[in-house]
């Protein structure tokens, strides 16, 4: 249960780590395969590649969770904090729905990409894996936006969205 | 269908959606309402995963990872030491400094993200412990990271001569004066800003004693090592044994090497942290990044270019007319979005009308990608704010308030690059 | 420089319009409309992106409207392998590219080195009714397309600083290559040093001495600009640049027959732009190539011979992905 939760607490963040170190070392590992060894490799960076494309796709989730998402916030801080609540929880009623929009097709096109059987140049992985890793992502996302949306109907508005307070104390300290 | 669109992105926007979000619904909007609309749901997941398919991307998490091992084992500020001894007690020495540091990596790396990770990185905290203001310190930092695609080399440079055909030694060779260019404004004006505001000139003289007891031969002998990293990071490009992309990994494991081994600053077991920290700063920029490129194929698919492009030769008969009012729109696209896709997809289609203008494209070139620069510190929506704003742990709309005289300096650097195509181009006739 | 340069030859630039076979309108007026999104990866100045312009032109004109054409150049809609994902489920209705072990490992032995004498051999061998041909439909077909055109354009050529004067030379060359495991294997098999690179990445590996050399088609070496970092053409003629036109098969299907013989009979008709095109763009970029200062080495027969020898692992290799009858097909039409 504790493993559990620590999971669901740093699942992205450990996977999008360990993608970043694979990408460092991969990437040195040409280098030196090719530079010392006069051997150029071309799995490495494909390898490298596809690990970025894999680490995009966690950082969706990754983003909701920390709240990282870069937003215009000058009209919405204007708004009375009721209001704000309340669009707040229709924005993500609608971001939830946009994810599993989003990851119901991304299904379909990972069954599409191992139906037609391609593969990379270098590694000759089946394109499908790729998409299916992308799927992987965007149902987090999907997971993501639901912990969010209920984080906030359950919130009292006056604490909403500690960025913002931290915001408004920054732009008056300035 | 593209009114539509565009309607929507900007409302979403302006009531305050996250960015990346606001970009997602409106690219799948087209296909979901047309369903004759090529960009369904597949095209776009499919955009969205190719987008991303890049290796010149791989430097961004890179270059972030690298900055933050120079920033935490100690070689970022024994570099700074070295240069903070040199300007000594100078008003805005530091400041003019980290634009320095930002032509020097410009040098480096192709990427204006990139170079903001690397110099932000490495001068973000010292500015801070030295009392300048750490709003300003991001926004100049971002600032700085614009002359990284102007000074060669530059990857806009590189797509921009691919699409239109025009030589990219050319555009490198260009690109130089502008770059420096806008360097000594920058410089200029963080010179005004400090003399206005006003420096912690304690804490600078406290700084600058304590270096000078350690003398000249003191602090280069303890900045030997940070000043070998530039040094290891340009000579591994120049001498071709790394491409730019690689050598953001050569200057991770460089950066590593020095502070465990030489410094002994950082101790292996430390190493997941930094990491750690390289993700949070690259995770926003990433996420955006493959929801950007998926939006703008649609705008292609709703042909946007073609119509920008059919009423700028309708609508202008001079040049200057053309360039001025081509900025304004750049300027505005560049505001929301990431203009790198949207230009390369524009150029090519404005070629008949520089001919028919009698504009030089490399001169051309030049002013586009200088636009580039300015979407990049411009907010709402800047890669640069967005490298900067985490590193100084201040929020991108806070950030982007005091970026906007930053982006005023690039604009006046932009109207002279307009009107007089010479600075662009001289440097070409003399070699 | 203070030398004074030729004028540039003009490449043939005309617009596609004014050498557009005759035709009238066939299609019936109540037919239904179609409009095809089509999708490449050539430059927009390039010779493959005034085909596709051609193509379009004479279909509009010849079907009265019924059928339109969009064609988007430079990736604009997306890389090789997104391009093969959409066309393959219908969201981009026709693409135009590269032939050969990227599409398909079968197809790997389109991409066999040092084969050809000339374009005719090279057409031969992937004529109507051989096994070669069979095997591109159907290996096509499994990615949902109908190939409408395949042809040869012209030889991928390197491009290098280093002199390279005959087949020896290429020994230990730092070449940039395509991340294609047969194209990898050939370049080692001749002693060269083959480094994959991002295409992005090329023009600065060449600036500063990554890499000395690379190997494309000649127009990519002119229209990319990359000639700007090298010394030396060297026409090593070593592997054929096959371009496909595909359409995606349900939109095929969809189409009344009348339909599908006016776009069979275009096609034939742009071949013979290409060609005739492709003749005269190759002499200019030439011509151009020198006045930018490049020498060009020509191989003898010699070199060939050798470089053919040095590549059988290559042959090897393609037999075991694309089997004995395709390959022994091959090696027969060329030796004819
Ligand atoms: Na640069
Ligand atoms: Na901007």
């Amino acid at each position: 249960m504790k493993a559990l939760k620590w999971l669901d607490q740093n699942f992205e963040r450990v996977m999008l780590v360990f993608l970043l170190a694979v990408m460092s070392c991969l990437l040195m590992y040409q280098i030196i395969m090719r530079y010392v060894f006069g051997n150029a490799l071309a799995w490495a960076e494909e390898l490298a590649r596809y690990c970025f494309i894999v680490s995009a796709y966690m950082c969706i989730g990754y983003c909701i969770k920390k709240d990282l998402l870069f937003r215009i916030d000058v009209l919405f801080n204007l708004l009375p904090k009721v209001l704000r609540k309340g669009l707040d929880i229709l924005m993500w009623t609608v971001t939830v729905a946009f994810f599993i929009y989003c990851t119901y097709y991304s299904v379909i096109v990972t069954q599409l990409a191992f139906e037609s059987n391609t593969f990379s140049p270098a590694l000759e992985i089946k394109t499908g894996y790729i998409y299916a890793f992308a799927t992987l992502g965007m149902a987090l996302a999907m997971y993501r936006s639901i912990q969010y949306l209920i984080r906030i109907i359950v919130q009292k508005p006056e604490i909403q969205r500690e960025a913002d307070v931290e915001e408004i104390s920054d732009a008056k300290g300035a | 269908m593209l009114s539509i669109v565009l309607i929507l992105f900007v409302v979403l926007l302006v009531i305050g959606f996250p960015i990346a979000m606001a970009i997602g619904f409106t690219t799948f909007l087209p296909g979901m309402i047309n369903p004759a609309f090529p960009a369904n749901a597949l095209y776009v997941l499919r955009s969205m995963i190719g987008g991303v398919d890049s290796t010149p991307i791989l430097a961004i998490p890179l270059f972030m990872l690298s900055g933050i091992i120079m920033s935490r084992g100690g070689i970022s500020e024994r570099l700074f030491n070295v240069f903070a001894f040199l300007v000594g007690k100078r008003t805005a020495g530091i400041p003019m400094a980290v634009v320095i540091t930002a032509v020097f990596y410009g040098a480096i790396s192709g990427s204006g993200p990139a170079t903001t990770a690397a110099v932000g990185a490495m001068t973000i905290p010292i500015l801070v412990s030295l009392g300048y203001d750490k709003v300003f310190s991001a926004a100049l930092v971002a600032a700085a990271g614009g002359i990284g695609i102007i000074i060669p080399p530059s990857i806009p440079f590189i797509m921009y001569g691919m699409m239109t055909g025009t030589s990219v030694g050319a555009l490198f060779t260009a690109g130089f004066i502008p770059g420096i260019m806008i360097a000594a404004m920058l410089m200029t004006y963080v010179y005004i800003y400090c003399k206005v505001k006003g420096e912690d000139k304690e804490k600078i003289a406290a700084n600058y004693e304590k270096l000078k007891a350690k003398g000249f031969l003191g602090v280069m002998k303890e900045g030997f090592w940070a000043l070998l990293t530039p040094v290891i990071i340009l000579g591994g490009i120049y001498a071709g044994v790394v491409t730019p992309t690689e050598a953001a990994v050569l200057s991770v494991f460089y950066a590593l090497l020095v502070s465990v081994f030489a410094y002994k600053i950082i101790k292996v077991r430390e190493i997941p942290s930094f990491l750690d920290g390289a993700v949070q700063a690259y995770a926003p920029i990433a996420l955006l990044l493959g929801f950007a490129i998926a939006f703008s194929r649609v705008l292609t698919l709703l042909r946007a270019p073609q119509i920008l492009a059919e009423y700028f030769t309708t609508s202008f008969s001079s040049g200057i007319m053309f360039l001025m009012l081509f900025n304004v729109i750049v300027l505005i696209i560049g505001m929301f979005m990431d203009a790198g896709p949207a230009v390369a997809i524009l150029s090519p289609m404005l070629m008949a009308i520089l001919t028919q203008f009698g504009i030089d494209p490399v001169h051309f070139g030049i002013v586009m990608v200088f636009n580039l620069a300015i979407g990049f510190i411009s907010p709402p929506f800047g890669l640069n704010l967005f490298v900067a704003s985490p590193m100084a742990e201040v929020s991108v709309s806070v950030l982007g308030k005091k970026a906007l005289a930053f982006c005023g300096v690039y604009i006046i650097a932009l109207a002279l690059i307009t009107y007089i195509p010479q600075i662009s181009l001289i440097l070409g006739t003399l070699i | 420089g203070g030398t004074a340069k030729a004028p540039a030859a003009e490449v043939p630039a005309e617009n596609p319009s004014a050498e557009a076979p005759e035709s009238e309108a066939v299609l019936p007026a109540d037919g239904p409309t179609f409009n095809l999104i089509l999708a490449h990866g050539a430059p927009e100045q390039s010779d493959g992106h005034k085909g596709t312009l051609y193509f379009k032109e004479l279909i509009e004109a010849r079907s009265g409207g019924k059928i339109t054409v969009e064609s988007y150049p430079g990736f604009q809609l997306g890389s090789v392998g997104e391009l093969i994902q959409n066309q393959k489920s219908g969201q981009i209705a026709m693409t135009v590219g590269t032939a050969g072990g990227s599409t398909s490992k079968a197809l790997a032995f389109l991409d066999l080195p040092a084969l050809y004498g000339d374009i005719e051999k090279a057409t031969a061998v992937v004529a109507e009714g051989t096994k070669a041909r069979a095997l591109i439909d159907q290996e096509y077909g499994n990615l949902n397309v109908k190939v409408l055109s395949i042809m040869p354009i012209t030889y991928r050529v390197t491009s290098s600083n280093k002199e390279v004067r005959s087949f020896e030379d290429f020994a230990g060359l730092k070449i940039r290559t395509m991340e294609n495991p047969l194209h990898m294997m050939f370049w080692q098999a001749i002693d060269a040093n083959p480094t994959p690179l991002a295409f992005s990445e090329l023009y600065v590996a060449l600036q500063q001495g990554l890499v000395d050399a690379q190997e494309n088609p000649l127009d990519t070496i002119y229209n990319s600009k990359i000639y700007e970092q090298q010394k030396y053409i060297v026409k090593s003629n070593h592997v054929m640049f096959y371009n496909a036109y595909t359409i995606n098969k349900d939109i095929w299907a969809s189409m009344p027959p009348e339909y599908q013989t006016l776009i069979t009979e275009t096609v034939v008709d742009l071949e013979k732009w290409v060609r005739e095109t492709t003749d005269t763009s190759l002499v200019a970029f030439e011509e151009n190539l020198v006045n930018e200062g490049l020498e060009i080495i020509e191989f003898t027969e010699e070199d060939f011979a050798k470089m053919k020898e040095a590549a059988q692992p290559v042959f090897d290799e393609a037999r075991a992905l694309c089997g004995d009858e395709v390959i022994d097909e091959v090696l027969a039409t060329v030796a004819q």
